[in-house]
């Protein structure tokens, strides 16, 4: 199937629900850190709201937030230096690439913001898995 | 069983061989924590299996919720990093794994594995000459052959996608020309034993390495697909949208087929032990084939961003429709109809709307 709905679809629900990007710029010392992913019939959402030394994670399933946390600022840091070097290199995939894996990465640090699309599978060099892994383990682990 | 011989041993919840005895099944009625439900399985079949909130049994095993196993799963994360404060997230997955994967449970995927890829492959060579052709045949069979399950340990096995572990998703997806694998989240692990759900799971996600459209990908069509996929459409099966394209944008005909696929799989295994069960625990066991199709998130319904057809389309027509499980429930066979309504109330199948 065509991948790109997927991607207008997770961008939508990133950005209309609790915990999502912020529209304009954000103040010196705040940051934003977004991943969505779609595994299974299950569509995942990380958020990291930071706030001078104030970090907020969220993680929800579908509509649920299913855990609010604060999260220690160093490892967040940590996490959204390493979403910002994924974001130079995801990949789109091609439109009529089949796409059963679709994920959205987003990150606002102060007045700069990127972000991008991408498939998952077969797609070994994205780091999404582990930028995964480490956003979960940090809400619940590492506070 | 007559018609499943040796392979039906095969499918043994324990991972033995096949050929030994299979595992004793409780003769007394199953515990209280699965009530028998009232609705009328003919009529209300989707709320017969999705009504019950937490944990289903089947004398196999149980089905709990997705969530559920992932909290069981962030729980045993959780363990090990209490017990190892120092770990780093490599080395706790280590553990993770050995506590999640372990070989029995390993074992018994690999054996619904095992069994569904048999039974989907004994299936095309049931159908008829003039459905598949021996060449046809050999094609599908061939690309079920080189699925490779890919489980853990070790956690190296998922490195690329570590998130997996605490996760409930179990899914097809074509690596690189000619290589497939199915991978399983570890929470699945956790919230499934029952051998109805994983073979049913394993089933449809071997059933989308010779679903249309992955056949479309590798520039084949098969008119016996063509008809089925005709037959899901005519039925509403598979969701006509205004401009519905074929393997394009959220089209479900690769999701219902992979799903009609499965339940010609489970249906064997449901009747194989429509003697052994009492018609209680039959009817768990039905439930427990497809009760994680409930957990469907809504909100990707809500955007549209599911290929699946709604968990009621699933259940009801989809899997009720199949006359081995309308059989299993004492439901009335479905009546085809003459004329210009034929077929309307028939199941799909391959041969459906071929010339006599
Ligand atoms: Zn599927």
């Amino acid at each position: 199937m065509k991948a790109r709905s997927f991607f207008l679809a997770l961008a939508l629900i990133a950005c209309s629900s609790p915990g999502s990007t912020p529209k304009g710029g954000l103040a010196p010392g705040s940051s934003h850190l977004e991943l969505s992913y779609l595994l299974g019939h299950d569509l995942y959402r990380f958020s990291f709201q930071a706030d001078q030394d104030l970090v907020v994670a969220r993680k929800f399933l579908g509509h649920d937030q299913v855990l609010e946390a604060q999260v220690d600022r160093s490892k967040y840091l940590e996490l959204l230096q390493r979403a910002s070097d994924i974001l130079g290199k995801a990949r789109k995939p091609a439109n009529d690439a089949t796409c059963r894996a679709p994920f959205t990465l987003s990150v606002q640090d102060g007045q700069s913001r990127l972000h991008s699309t991408g498939c998952r599978q077969g797609d070994e060099g994205t780091g999404i898995g582990k930028l995964a892994r480490d956003a979960e383990v940090l809400m619940y682990f590492k506070k | 069983m007559a018609g499943l011989g040796l392979a039906a041993h095969h499918f043994l919840w324990d991972g033995r061989r096949p050929g030994q005895v299979p595992p004793r099944v409780p003769t007394t009625r199953s515990p209280a924590s699965t009530v028998e439900s009232p609705q009328d399985p003919c009529h209300q079949l989707y709320r017969m299996i999705c009504q019950q909130s937490g944990t289903t049994r089947d004398p196999s095993g149980t089905v709990r919720t997705d969530r559920d196993g992932e909290q069981a799963a962030l729980d045993a994360y959780r363990g090990i990093l209490e017990e190892h404060p120092g770990l780093e997230p490599e080395q706790a997955e280590e553990q993770l794994v050995d506590a999640i994967y372990t070989p029995r449970r390993t074992q018994r995927v690999r054996s619904a594995f095992d069994w569904a890829k048999d039974q989907l492959e004994k299936f095309i060579d049931r159908q008829p000459e003039p459905v598949f052709s021996a060449r046809e045949k050999r094609l599908l069979k061939g690309q079920l052959h080189h699925v490779e399950l890919q489980l853990p340990p070790p956690a190296s096995n998922y490195e690329d996608e570590p998130d997996l572990f605490t996760k409930n998703g179990a899914y097809y997806e074509r690596v690189d020309e000619g290589r497939m694998r199915i991978r399983i989240g570890g929470a699945y692990l956790l919230s499934t034993d029952s051998w109805f759900n994983l073979v049913f799971t394993l089933a449809h996600e071997l059933a989308h390495s010779i679903d249309p459209c992955e056949l479309r990908a590798l520039h084949l069509s098969l008119p016996a697909y063509d008809r089925l996929g005709a037959c899901l459409m005519q039925q509403r099966v598979v969701e006509l949208g205004r401009e519905r394209h074929e393997c394009a944008d959220n089209d479900q005909l690769s999701e219902a087929f992979a799903d009609w696929m499965a339940v010609q799989v489970v249906a064997k295994g449901l009747k194989h032990f429509s003697t052994e069960f009492d018609r209680t625990q039959l009817r768990h066991a039905v439930r427990n084939s497809v009760r994680d199709l409930c957990d469907q998130d809504e909100s990707l319904e809500e955007l549209d961003l599911t290929q699946h057809p709604s968990p009621e389309v699933r259940i009801e027509a989809i899997f009720g429709s199949h006359p081995v499980i309308r059989e299993i429930l004492g439901c009335p066979k479905l009546i085809p109809l003459p004329g210009p309504l034929l077929g309307l109330d028939r199941a799909c199948d391959f041969s459906k709307g071929m010339n006599p």
